[in-house]
Protein backbone atom coordinates (compact mmCIF):
# COMPACT_ATOMS: atom_id res chain seq x y z
CA UNK A 1 0.00 0.00 0.00
CA UNK A 2 1.17 3.50 -0.70
CA UNK A 3 2.20 5.68 2.18
CA UNK A 4 -0.59 8.21 2.41
CA UNK A 5 1.21 10.38 4.94
CA UNK A 6 1.37 14.01 3.79
CA UNK A 7 2.99 15.53 6.88
CA UNK A 8 5.23 14.23 9.59
CA UNK A 9 6.00 16.61 12.44
CA UNK A 10 8.95 15.30 14.44
CA UNK A 11 10.10 16.69 17.79
CA UNK A 12 9.19 20.17 16.68
CA UNK A 13 10.29 22.91 19.03
CA UNK A 14 9.93 26.67 18.94
CA UNK A 15 11.76 28.85 21.43
CA UNK A 16 11.35 32.60 21.16
CA UNK A 17 13.99 34.91 22.57
CA UNK A 18 12.67 38.32 23.57
CA UNK A 19 15.73 40.52 23.26
CA UNK A 20 13.86 43.56 24.50
CA UNK A 21 12.74 41.84 27.69
CA UNK A 22 16.11 40.91 29.11
CA UNK A 23 16.60 37.97 26.72
CA UNK A 24 13.57 36.23 28.18
CA UNK A 25 12.92 32.82 26.60
CA UNK A 26 9.47 31.59 25.71
CA UNK A 27 9.01 27.95 24.79
CA UNK A 28 6.06 28.11 22.42
CA UNK A 29 6.37 24.50 21.23
CA UNK A 30 8.20 21.60 22.80
CA UNK A 31 8.79 18.19 21.28
CA UNK A 32 5.66 18.16 19.14
CA UNK A 33 5.32 14.96 17.13
CA UNK A 34 2.44 13.76 14.97
CA UNK A 35 1.64 12.57 11.45
CA UNK A 36 -1.13 13.63 9.12
CA UNK A 37 -2.52 11.49 6.32
CA UNK A 38 -3.40 12.82 2.91
CA UNK A 39 -7.00 14.10 2.95
CA UNK A 40 -7.30 14.06 6.71
CA UNK A 41 -9.00 16.77 8.76
CA UNK A 42 -7.01 17.35 11.93
CA UNK A 43 -8.40 19.71 14.55
CA UNK A 44 -5.99 21.36 16.97
CA UNK A 45 -7.50 22.32 20.32
CA UNK A 46 -6.09 23.65 23.57
CA UNK A 47 -6.35 26.48 26.04
CA UNK A 48 -5.22 29.96 25.18
CA UNK A 49 -1.44 30.13 25.00
CA UNK A 50 -0.99 26.39 24.55
CA UNK A 51 0.81 26.79 21.21
CA UNK A 52 -1.93 26.17 18.64
CA UNK A 53 -1.17 29.17 16.43
CA UNK A 54 2.57 28.72 16.88
CA UNK A 55 2.19 25.23 15.51
CA UNK A 56 0.34 26.40 12.40
CA UNK A 57 2.82 29.23 11.94
CA UNK A 58 5.76 26.84 12.09
CA UNK A 59 4.08 24.66 9.47
CA UNK A 60 3.70 27.72 7.23
CA UNK A 61 7.20 28.99 8.13
CA UNK A 62 5.89 32.26 9.48
CA UNK A 63 7.74 31.04 12.56
CA UNK A 64 11.21 29.54 12.29
CA UNK A 65 11.32 26.24 14.15
CA UNK A 66 14.18 26.00 16.64
CA UNK A 67 14.17 22.19 16.89
CA UNK A 68 12.89 19.18 15.01
CA UNK A 69 11.58 18.80 11.50
CA UNK A 70 8.37 19.06 9.50
CA UNK A 71 8.48 16.63 6.61
CA UNK A 72 5.94 17.50 3.96
CA UNK A 73 5.36 15.19 1.05
CA UNK A 74 4.89 17.55 -1.85
CA UNK A 75 2.59 16.78 -4.77
CA UNK A 76 5.73 15.95 -6.74
CA UNK A 77 6.37 13.12 -4.28
CA UNK A 78 9.42 14.89 -2.91
CA UNK A 79 9.86 15.09 0.87
CA UNK A 80 10.53 18.68 1.95
CA UNK A 81 11.42 19.76 5.48
CA UNK A 82 9.32 22.88 5.94
CA UNK A 83 11.47 23.84 8.92
CA UNK A 84 14.63 24.14 6.85
CA UNK A 85 13.63 24.41 3.17
CA UNK A 86 14.91 27.38 1.18
CA UNK A 87 12.80 30.52 1.06
CA UNK A 88 12.27 29.95 -2.65
CA UNK A 89 10.94 26.43 -2.03
CA UNK A 90 8.62 27.74 0.67
CA UNK A 91 7.29 30.51 -1.57
CA UNK A 92 6.67 27.97 -4.31
CA UNK A 93 4.76 25.67 -1.95
CA UNK A 94 2.73 28.61 -0.69
CA UNK A 95 1.87 29.52 -4.25
CA UNK A 96 0.96 26.02 -5.32
CA UNK A 97 -0.10 23.84 -2.44
CA UNK A 98 -0.01 25.21 1.09
CA UNK A 99 -2.37 27.92 2.28
CA UNK A 100 -2.59 29.60 5.65
CA UNK A 101 -5.83 31.25 6.67
CA UNK A 102 -5.43 33.66 9.57
CA UNK A 103 -8.17 34.22 12.10
CA UNK A 104 -9.04 37.62 10.75
CA UNK A 105 -9.03 39.13 7.32
CA UNK A 106 -5.96 41.18 6.48
CA UNK A 107 -6.72 42.87 3.26
CA UNK A 108 -5.46 45.61 1.07
CA UNK A 109 -7.36 48.88 1.13
CA UNK A 110 -9.65 49.76 -1.78
CA UNK A 111 -10.63 46.18 -2.52
CA UNK A 112 -14.24 45.07 -2.31
CA UNK A 113 -15.18 41.74 -0.73
CA UNK A 114 -15.74 40.39 -4.23
CA UNK A 115 -12.30 41.57 -5.42
CA UNK A 116 -10.66 39.91 -2.45
CA UNK A 117 -12.35 36.58 -3.01
CA UNK A 118 -11.89 36.61 -6.79
CA UNK A 119 -8.21 37.47 -6.58
CA UNK A 120 -6.86 33.97 -5.80
CA UNK A 121 -8.71 32.66 -8.86
CA UNK A 122 -7.50 35.48 -11.10
CA UNK A 123 -3.97 34.95 -9.88
CA UNK A 124 -4.15 31.28 -10.69
CA UNK A 125 -5.15 32.10 -14.24
CA UNK A 126 -8.94 32.05 -14.40
CA UNK A 127 -10.83 34.48 -16.61
CA UNK A 128 -12.06 37.46 -14.63
CA UNK A 129 -15.69 36.61 -15.52
CA UNK A 130 -15.46 33.12 -14.15
CA UNK A 131 -13.46 34.22 -11.11
CA UNK A 132 -15.99 36.88 -10.19
CA UNK A 133 -19.05 34.73 -10.64
CA UNK A 134 -17.48 31.94 -8.61
CA UNK A 135 -16.46 34.42 -5.90
CA UNK A 136 -19.96 35.83 -5.82
CA UNK A 137 -21.51 32.38 -5.55
CA UNK A 138 -19.33 31.40 -2.58
CA UNK A 139 -19.91 34.69 -0.80
CA UNK A 140 -23.66 34.24 -1.22
CA UNK A 141 -23.44 30.72 0.15
CA UNK A 142 -21.69 32.19 3.16
CA UNK A 143 -24.50 34.68 3.64
CA UNK A 144 -22.72 37.73 2.21
CA UNK A 145 -25.30 39.26 -0.12
CA UNK A 146 -24.59 41.20 -3.29
CA UNK A 147 -24.75 44.65 -1.68
CA UNK A 148 -22.08 43.68 0.84
CA UNK A 149 -20.04 41.97 -1.84
CA UNK A 150 -19.33 45.23 -3.56
CA UNK A 151 -18.36 47.17 -0.45
CA UNK A 152 -15.16 47.30 1.60
CA UNK A 153 -14.64 44.61 4.24
CA UNK A 154 -12.95 47.12 6.54
CA UNK A 155 -16.50 48.38 7.20
CA UNK A 156 -17.89 44.90 7.94
CA UNK A 157 -18.67 43.30 11.28
CA UNK A 158 -16.18 40.80 12.69
CA UNK A 159 -18.30 37.84 11.66
CA UNK A 160 -18.81 39.18 8.13
CA UNK A 161 -15.08 39.77 7.74
CA UNK A 162 -14.41 36.27 8.92
CA UNK A 163 -16.75 34.84 6.31
CA UNK A 164 -15.03 36.84 3.57
CA UNK A 165 -11.79 35.38 4.89
CA UNK A 166 -13.20 31.86 4.66
CA UNK A 167 -14.57 32.54 1.19
CA UNK A 168 -11.15 33.64 0.00
CA UNK A 169 -9.64 30.47 1.43
CA UNK A 170 -12.12 28.00 -0.02
CA UNK A 171 -12.60 29.62 -3.42
CA UNK A 172 -9.41 27.98 -4.65
CA UNK A 173 -8.62 25.26 -2.12
CA UNK A 174 -5.03 24.18 -1.85
CA UNK A 175 -3.62 20.75 -1.13
CA UNK A 176 -2.85 21.57 2.50
CA UNK A 177 -4.96 24.14 4.32
CA UNK A 178 -3.90 25.61 7.66
CA UNK A 179 -6.84 27.32 9.34
CA UNK A 180 -6.46 29.39 12.48
CA UNK A 181 -9.87 29.68 14.17
CA UNK A 182 -11.91 30.48 11.09
CA UNK A 183 -15.17 30.31 13.05
CA UNK A 184 -14.33 32.19 16.24
CA UNK A 185 -16.60 35.17 15.57
CA UNK A 186 -19.56 33.33 14.10
CA UNK A 187 -23.04 32.51 15.32
CA UNK A 188 -24.50 29.03 14.93
CA UNK A 189 -26.12 29.72 11.57
CA UNK A 190 -22.99 31.10 10.01
CA UNK A 191 -20.88 28.39 11.54
CA UNK A 192 -23.00 25.91 9.66
CA UNK A 193 -22.44 27.82 6.45
CA UNK A 194 -18.70 27.65 7.04
CA UNK A 195 -19.05 24.00 7.90
CA UNK A 196 -20.60 23.27 4.51
CA UNK A 197 -17.76 25.07 2.74
CA UNK A 198 -15.12 23.20 4.70
CA UNK A 199 -16.91 19.93 4.08
CA UNK A 200 -16.70 20.62 0.35
CA UNK A 201 -13.00 21.39 0.59
CA UNK A 202 -12.47 18.16 2.46
CA UNK A 203 -14.51 16.18 -0.06
CA UNK A 204 -12.36 17.75 -2.76
CA UNK A 205 -9.38 15.94 -1.23
CA UNK A 206 -7.59 18.74 0.62
CA UNK A 207 -5.83 18.02 3.87
CA UNK A 208 -6.92 20.42 6.59
CA UNK A 209 -5.22 21.27 9.87
CA UNK A 210 -7.28 23.76 11.80
CA UNK A 211 -7.59 25.35 15.21
CA UNK A 212 -11.20 25.10 16.36
CA UNK A 213 -13.12 25.88 19.50
CA UNK A 214 -16.40 24.62 18.24
CA UNK A 215 -17.49 21.22 19.43
CA UNK A 216 -20.21 20.75 16.85
CA UNK A 217 -17.80 21.48 14.02
CA UNK A 218 -15.21 19.18 15.53
CA UNK A 219 -17.68 16.36 15.82
CA UNK A 220 -18.80 16.67 12.23
CA UNK A 221 -15.56 17.38 10.47
CA UNK A 222 -12.50 16.27 12.42
CA UNK A 223 -10.98 12.89 11.70
CA UNK A 224 -8.51 13.37 14.51
CA UNK A 225 -7.90 15.83 17.29
CA UNK A 226 -4.56 17.09 18.61
CA UNK A 227 -4.80 18.51 22.12
CA UNK A 228 -2.06 21.03 22.96
CA UNK A 229 -1.01 21.91 26.49
CA UNK A 230 1.91 24.19 27.40
CA UNK A 231 3.45 23.78 23.96
CA UNK A 232 3.27 19.99 24.00
CA UNK A 233 0.89 17.46 22.53
CA UNK A 234 -1.16 16.30 25.51
CA UNK A 235 -3.43 13.93 23.62
CA UNK A 236 -3.97 12.82 20.08
CA UNK A 237 -6.60 10.54 18.65
CA UNK A 238 -9.92 10.30 16.87
CA UNK A 239 -12.57 12.73 18.04
CA UNK A 240 -14.13 9.99 20.17
CA UNK A 241 -10.86 8.97 21.77
CA UNK A 242 -9.74 12.28 23.20
CA UNK A 243 -11.37 14.24 25.99
CA UNK A 244 -11.94 17.66 24.53
CA UNK A 245 -14.55 19.02 26.93
CA UNK A 246 -12.10 21.42 28.58
CA UNK A 247 -11.01 22.96 25.34
CA UNK A 248 -14.13 23.57 23.34
CA UNK A 249 -17.35 25.40 23.95
CA UNK A 250 -20.64 23.75 24.73
CA UNK A 251 -22.29 22.12 21.80
CA UNK A 252 -24.45 24.58 19.95
CA UNK A 253 -26.46 22.80 17.34
CA UNK A 254 -27.30 25.00 14.38
CA UNK A 255 -30.97 25.84 14.25
CA UNK A 256 -32.22 24.32 11.04
CA UNK B 1 13.55 26.27 -10.71
CA UNK B 2 14.50 29.63 -12.11
CA UNK B 3 17.51 31.38 -10.68
CA UNK B 4 17.78 34.95 -9.46
CA UNK B 5 17.37 37.83 -11.86
CA UNK B 6 19.75 39.95 -9.80
CA UNK B 7 22.41 38.73 -7.46
CA UNK B 8 24.24 41.30 -5.36
CA UNK B 9 27.29 40.24 -3.40
CA UNK B 10 29.41 42.07 -0.86
CA UNK B 11 28.28 45.55 -1.81
CA UNK B 12 30.09 48.25 0.12
CA UNK B 13 29.84 52.01 -0.25
CA UNK B 14 32.25 54.12 1.73
CA UNK B 15 32.21 57.91 1.53
CA UNK B 16 35.63 59.28 2.38
CA UNK B 17 39.07 57.74 2.62
CA UNK B 18 38.74 54.18 3.74
CA UNK B 19 41.00 52.87 6.49
CA UNK B 20 41.56 49.33 7.82
CA UNK B 21 39.27 50.03 10.80
CA UNK B 22 36.23 51.09 8.77
CA UNK B 23 34.69 47.62 8.78
CA UNK B 24 35.10 46.89 12.49
CA UNK B 25 34.35 50.36 13.82
CA UNK B 26 30.93 50.62 12.16
CA UNK B 27 27.76 48.54 12.00
CA UNK B 28 24.83 47.56 14.19
CA UNK B 29 26.95 46.25 17.06
CA UNK B 30 28.97 49.46 17.22
CA UNK B 31 25.89 51.62 16.71
CA UNK B 32 27.26 53.98 14.08
CA UNK B 33 28.14 54.12 10.42
CA UNK B 34 30.92 56.65 10.88
CA UNK B 35 34.41 55.22 11.28
CA UNK B 36 35.99 56.53 14.49
CA UNK B 37 39.52 56.16 13.08
CA UNK B 38 39.21 57.95 9.75
CA UNK B 39 35.83 59.66 9.80
CA UNK B 40 34.59 57.94 6.65
CA UNK B 41 30.85 57.28 6.39
CA UNK B 42 30.30 53.61 5.75
CA UNK B 43 26.93 53.82 4.00
CA UNK B 44 26.77 50.05 3.56
CA UNK B 45 29.08 47.07 3.87
CA UNK B 46 28.96 43.47 2.73
CA UNK B 47 25.37 43.62 1.57
CA UNK B 48 24.43 40.47 -0.34
CA UNK B 49 21.06 39.31 -1.62
CA UNK B 50 19.27 37.68 -4.53
CA UNK B 51 16.15 38.89 -6.28
CA UNK B 52 13.99 36.35 -8.09
CA UNK B 53 11.82 36.99 -11.14
CA UNK B 54 8.30 38.10 -10.33
CA UNK B 55 9.08 38.60 -6.67
CA UNK B 56 9.24 41.66 -4.46
CA UNK B 57 12.21 42.16 -2.17
CA UNK B 58 11.72 44.66 0.64
CA UNK B 59 14.55 46.52 2.34
CA UNK B 60 13.56 48.04 5.66
CA UNK B 61 15.53 50.03 8.19
CA UNK B 62 15.75 53.38 9.88
CA UNK B 63 16.95 56.58 8.31
CA UNK B 64 20.65 56.35 7.43
CA UNK B 65 20.77 52.55 7.48
CA UNK B 66 21.93 52.41 3.87
CA UNK B 67 18.75 51.29 2.14
CA UNK B 68 18.70 53.98 -0.53
CA UNK B 69 22.41 53.59 -1.10
CA UNK B 70 21.79 50.00 -2.19
CA UNK B 71 19.11 51.04 -4.67
CA UNK B 72 21.17 53.91 -6.03
CA UNK B 73 24.03 51.53 -6.76
CA UNK B 74 21.74 49.14 -8.63
CA UNK B 75 20.29 52.01 -10.67
CA UNK B 76 23.83 53.31 -11.21
CA UNK B 77 23.19 56.68 -9.64
CA UNK B 78 26.08 55.85 -7.36
CA UNK B 79 29.27 53.84 -7.92
CA UNK B 80 29.97 51.30 -5.18
CA UNK B 81 33.32 51.08 -3.44
CA UNK B 82 33.26 47.35 -4.06
CA UNK B 83 30.91 44.50 -4.75
CA UNK B 84 29.31 42.73 -7.67
CA UNK B 85 25.82 42.70 -9.09
CA UNK B 86 25.00 40.08 -11.66
CA UNK B 87 21.88 40.95 -13.61
CA UNK B 88 20.21 38.56 -16.02
CA UNK B 89 19.84 41.28 -18.68
CA UNK B 90 23.46 42.34 -18.61
CA UNK B 91 25.82 39.98 -20.42
CA UNK B 92 23.75 36.99 -19.32
CA UNK B 93 24.76 37.67 -15.74
CA UNK B 94 28.41 36.84 -16.44
CA UNK B 95 29.84 40.22 -15.46
CA UNK B 96 28.91 42.72 -12.78
CA UNK B 97 26.77 45.68 -13.86
CA UNK B 98 29.26 47.81 -11.95
CA UNK B 99 31.82 47.01 -14.59
CA UNK B 100 29.58 48.28 -17.36
CA UNK B 101 30.74 51.20 -19.46
CA UNK B 102 28.78 54.42 -19.72
CA UNK B 103 26.75 53.39 -22.73
CA UNK B 104 25.84 50.07 -21.16
CA UNK B 105 24.87 51.77 -17.93
CA UNK B 106 22.60 54.11 -19.82
CA UNK B 107 21.04 51.16 -21.63
CA UNK B 108 20.37 49.35 -18.37
CA UNK B 109 18.60 52.41 -16.98
CA UNK B 110 16.69 53.01 -20.17
CA UNK B 111 15.56 49.52 -21.09
CA UNK B 112 15.87 47.22 -18.12
CA UNK B 113 15.21 49.16 -14.93
CA UNK B 114 12.77 51.73 -13.64
CA UNK B 115 13.21 53.84 -10.54
CA UNK B 116 10.67 55.66 -8.40
CA UNK B 117 12.35 58.11 -6.04
CA UNK B 118 11.00 59.26 -2.71
CA UNK B 119 11.14 62.83 -3.95
CA UNK B 120 9.27 63.22 -7.26
CA UNK B 121 11.68 66.04 -8.15
CA UNK B 122 14.38 63.43 -8.64
CA UNK B 123 12.37 61.27 -10.99
CA UNK B 124 10.40 63.94 -12.81
CA UNK B 125 11.14 67.12 -14.62
CA UNK B 126 8.50 69.30 -13.01
CA UNK B 127 8.75 71.88 -15.76
CA UNK B 128 7.90 69.40 -18.48
CA UNK B 129 4.28 68.22 -18.82
CA UNK B 130 3.20 64.91 -17.33
CA UNK B 131 2.95 63.44 -20.81
CA UNK B 132 6.27 65.05 -21.76
CA UNK B 133 8.00 63.35 -18.84
CA UNK B 134 6.95 59.98 -20.13
CA UNK B 135 7.86 60.96 -23.67
CA UNK B 136 11.39 61.82 -22.50
CA UNK B 137 11.86 58.31 -21.28
CA UNK B 138 10.43 56.77 -24.45
CA UNK B 139 12.55 59.02 -26.67
CA UNK B 140 15.64 57.89 -24.75
CA UNK B 141 14.63 54.37 -25.70
CA UNK B 142 14.51 55.41 -29.38
CA UNK B 143 10.76 55.68 -29.76
CA UNK B 144 10.13 57.96 -32.72
CA UNK B 145 6.47 58.02 -33.71
CA UNK B 146 4.67 60.81 -31.94
CA UNK B 147 1.33 58.99 -31.96
CA UNK B 148 2.86 55.90 -30.33
CA UNK B 149 4.51 58.02 -27.68
CA UNK B 150 1.31 59.87 -26.94
CA UNK B 151 -0.75 56.70 -26.82
CA UNK B 152 1.71 55.04 -24.48
CA UNK B 153 1.91 58.09 -22.23
CA UNK B 154 -1.86 58.26 -21.93
CA UNK B 155 -2.05 54.50 -21.39
CA UNK B 156 0.33 54.61 -18.43
CA UNK B 157 -1.14 57.77 -16.94
CA UNK B 158 -4.49 56.07 -17.14
CA UNK B 159 -3.01 52.96 -15.55
CA UNK B 160 -1.70 54.98 -12.62
CA UNK B 161 -4.99 56.86 -12.34
CA UNK B 162 -3.77 60.29 -13.38
CA UNK B 163 -6.69 62.02 -15.12
CA UNK B 164 -5.92 62.13 -18.82
CA UNK B 165 -7.00 65.75 -19.03
CA UNK B 166 -3.96 66.58 -16.87
CA UNK B 167 -1.55 65.04 -19.37
CA UNK B 168 -0.50 68.38 -20.77
CA UNK B 169 -0.16 70.08 -17.40
CA UNK B 170 3.04 70.57 -15.44
CA UNK B 171 3.54 68.17 -12.49
CA UNK B 172 4.87 71.12 -10.50
CA UNK B 173 1.23 72.00 -9.88
CA UNK B 174 0.09 68.46 -8.98
CA UNK B 175 -0.51 67.15 -5.49
CA UNK B 176 2.23 64.96 -3.99
CA UNK B 177 0.17 61.82 -4.59
CA UNK B 178 -0.42 62.69 -8.21
CA UNK B 179 3.25 63.56 -8.79
CA UNK B 180 4.11 60.15 -7.43
CA UNK B 181 1.62 58.53 -9.82
CA UNK B 182 3.20 60.34 -12.76
CA UNK B 183 6.60 59.16 -11.60
CA UNK B 184 5.34 55.59 -11.44
CA UNK B 185 3.83 55.92 -14.91
CA UNK B 186 7.17 57.21 -16.23
CA UNK B 187 9.10 54.37 -14.61
CA UNK B 188 6.65 51.82 -16.02
CA UNK B 189 6.56 53.23 -19.53
CA UNK B 190 9.54 51.23 -20.83
CA UNK B 191 8.22 48.04 -19.35
CA UNK B 192 11.28 47.53 -17.16
CA UNK B 193 12.28 44.08 -15.99
CA UNK B 194 13.32 45.39 -12.59
CA UNK B 195 11.46 48.13 -10.76
CA UNK B 196 13.18 50.00 -7.94
CA UNK B 197 11.03 51.86 -5.44
CA UNK B 198 12.65 54.17 -2.90
CA UNK B 199 10.12 55.11 -0.22
CA UNK B 200 7.36 55.37 -2.83
CA UNK B 201 4.76 56.62 -0.33
CA UNK B 202 6.80 58.49 2.26
CA UNK B 203 5.75 62.10 2.46
CA UNK B 204 2.24 61.45 1.20
CA UNK B 205 -0.89 61.84 3.32
CA UNK B 206 -1.94 58.58 4.91
CA UNK B 207 -5.12 58.39 2.83
CA UNK B 208 -3.13 58.99 -0.38
CA UNK B 209 -0.50 56.44 0.65
CA UNK B 210 -3.05 53.64 0.70
CA UNK B 211 -4.11 54.36 -2.86
CA UNK B 212 -0.56 54.53 -4.24
CA UNK B 213 0.41 51.35 -2.42
CA UNK B 214 -2.56 49.47 -3.67
CA UNK B 215 -1.87 50.64 -7.18
CA UNK B 216 1.73 49.42 -6.93
CA UNK B 217 0.63 46.10 -5.54
CA UNK B 218 -1.95 45.64 -8.23
CA UNK B 219 0.44 46.56 -11.07
CA UNK B 220 3.12 44.31 -9.62
CA UNK B 221 0.87 41.28 -9.34
CA UNK B 222 -0.85 41.71 -12.68
CA UNK B 223 2.45 42.16 -14.57
CA UNK B 224 4.44 39.73 -12.42
CA UNK B 225 6.99 42.51 -12.12
CA UNK B 226 10.23 42.08 -10.20
CA UNK B 227 10.60 44.81 -7.60
CA UNK B 228 12.96 46.01 -4.90
CA UNK B 229 11.14 48.33 -2.51
CA UNK B 230 12.93 50.36 0.13
CA UNK B 231 10.95 51.75 3.05
CA UNK B 232 11.29 52.59 6.70
CA UNK B 233 7.59 51.77 6.99
CA UNK B 234 6.76 48.19 7.90
CA UNK B 235 3.22 48.62 6.56
CA UNK B 236 4.63 49.17 3.05
CA UNK B 237 6.87 46.14 3.39
CA UNK B 238 4.01 44.01 4.73
CA UNK B 239 1.80 44.88 1.82
CA UNK B 240 4.31 44.56 -1.00
CA UNK B 241 7.29 42.36 -0.18
CA UNK B 242 7.65 38.58 -0.45
CA UNK B 243 11.05 38.63 1.22
CA UNK B 244 12.66 41.30 3.34
CA UNK B 245 16.13 42.47 4.35
CA UNK B 246 16.49 44.45 7.55
CA UNK B 247 19.36 46.96 7.52
CA UNK B 248 20.97 48.94 10.28
CA UNK B 249 24.06 51.16 10.26
CA UNK B 250 25.01 49.93 6.82
CA UNK B 251 24.65 46.20 7.39
CA UNK B 252 22.01 43.55 6.87
CA UNK B 253 21.02 42.33 10.34
CA UNK B 254 18.42 39.84 9.22
CA UNK B 255 16.59 38.58 6.16
CA UNK B 256 13.70 36.23 5.57
CA UNK B 257 10.18 35.76 4.28
CA UNK B 258 8.30 38.97 5.06
CA UNK B 259 5.68 37.40 7.31
CA UNK B 260 8.45 35.64 9.23
CA UNK B 261 10.40 38.87 9.67
CA UNK B 262 7.25 40.58 10.95
CA UNK B 263 5.93 37.82 13.19
CA UNK B 264 9.10 36.06 14.29
CA UNK B 265 11.90 38.63 14.14
CA UNK B 266 15.19 37.17 15.31
CA UNK B 267 17.46 40.17 15.75
CA UNK B 268 16.95 42.57 18.66
CA UNK B 269 16.81 45.51 16.26
CA UNK B 270 14.06 43.88 14.19
CA UNK B 271 12.14 43.08 17.36
CA UNK B 272 12.36 46.73 18.31
CA UNK B 273 11.23 47.83 14.85
CA UNK B 274 8.26 45.46 14.84
CA UNK B 275 7.26 46.30 18.40
CA UNK B 276 7.34 50.02 17.88
CA UNK B 277 5.18 49.71 14.77
CA UNK B 278 2.52 47.65 16.54
N1 LIG C 1 27.17 61.29 -0.50
C1 LIG C 1 27.26 60.99 0.80
N2 LIG C 1 28.24 61.44 1.57
C2 LIG C 1 28.35 61.12 2.86
N3 LIG C 1 27.47 60.34 3.49
C3 LIG C 1 26.47 59.85 2.77
C4 LIG C 1 26.29 60.15 1.39
N4 LIG C 1 25.20 59.51 0.94
C5 LIG C 1 24.70 58.83 1.98
N5 LIG C 1 25.48 59.04 3.06
C6 LIG C 1 25.28 58.48 4.37
O1 LIG C 1 25.18 57.08 4.24
C7 LIG C 1 24.25 56.60 5.18
C8 LIG C 1 23.19 55.74 4.46
O2 LIG C 1 22.35 56.58 3.70
P1 LIG C 1 21.07 56.09 2.92
O3 LIG C 1 20.54 57.25 2.18
O4 LIG C 1 21.39 54.89 2.13
O5 LIG C 1 20.12 55.74 4.11
P2 LIG C 1 18.60 55.26 4.06
O6 LIG C 1 18.57 53.99 4.78
O7 LIG C 1 18.07 55.30 2.71
O8 LIG C 1 17.95 56.39 4.96
P3 LIG C 1 16.51 57.16 4.82
O9 LIG C 1 15.56 56.25 5.43
O10 LIG C 1 16.76 58.40 5.64
O11 LIG C 1 16.31 57.45 3.39
C9 LIG C 1 23.71 57.83 5.94
O12 LIG C 1 24.45 57.99 7.13
C10 LIG C 1 24.00 58.97 5.00
O13 LIG C 1 24.16 60.19 5.68
MG1 LIG D 1 16.40 56.37 1.90
ZN1 LIG E 1 37.95 54.16 8.64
Amino acid sequence: MLDSRILSVQSLGKAITLHLLGEKQVQALDDVTFDVSDGEFVAVVGLSGSGKSSLLKCLYRTYLATAGSILYQASTGQDIDLASASEQDILKLRRNEIRYVPQFLKSAPRLSALDIVARPLVESGYDADIAYSEASRILSELGIGSDLQSSFPSLFSGGEQQRVNVARAVVAPSRLMLLDEPTSALDAENRERVFHQLQKVKDGGSTIIGVFHDRWLLRHLADRVVVMEHGKVAQIGTRDEVAIARYVGAETVPAS
Amino acid sequence: MTGPILSVSDLSVIHGNECPDCRTSTGPEVGTNTCASCGAVVACTDVSFDVYPGQVLGIVGESGSGKSTVLQCIYQDLAPTRGDALFAEFEQGDRSIWQANRRQRRELRTYSMGMVYQNPRQGLNLLVTAGGNIAERLLAADWRRVEDIRDTASHFLNRTEVPINRMDDFPAFFSGGMQQRVQIAKALANNPTLMLLDEPTTGLDVSVQAGVLDLLREIQSSKGMTVIVVSHDLAVIRLLADRTLVMRHGQVVESGLTDQILEDPQHSYTQLLVNSAA
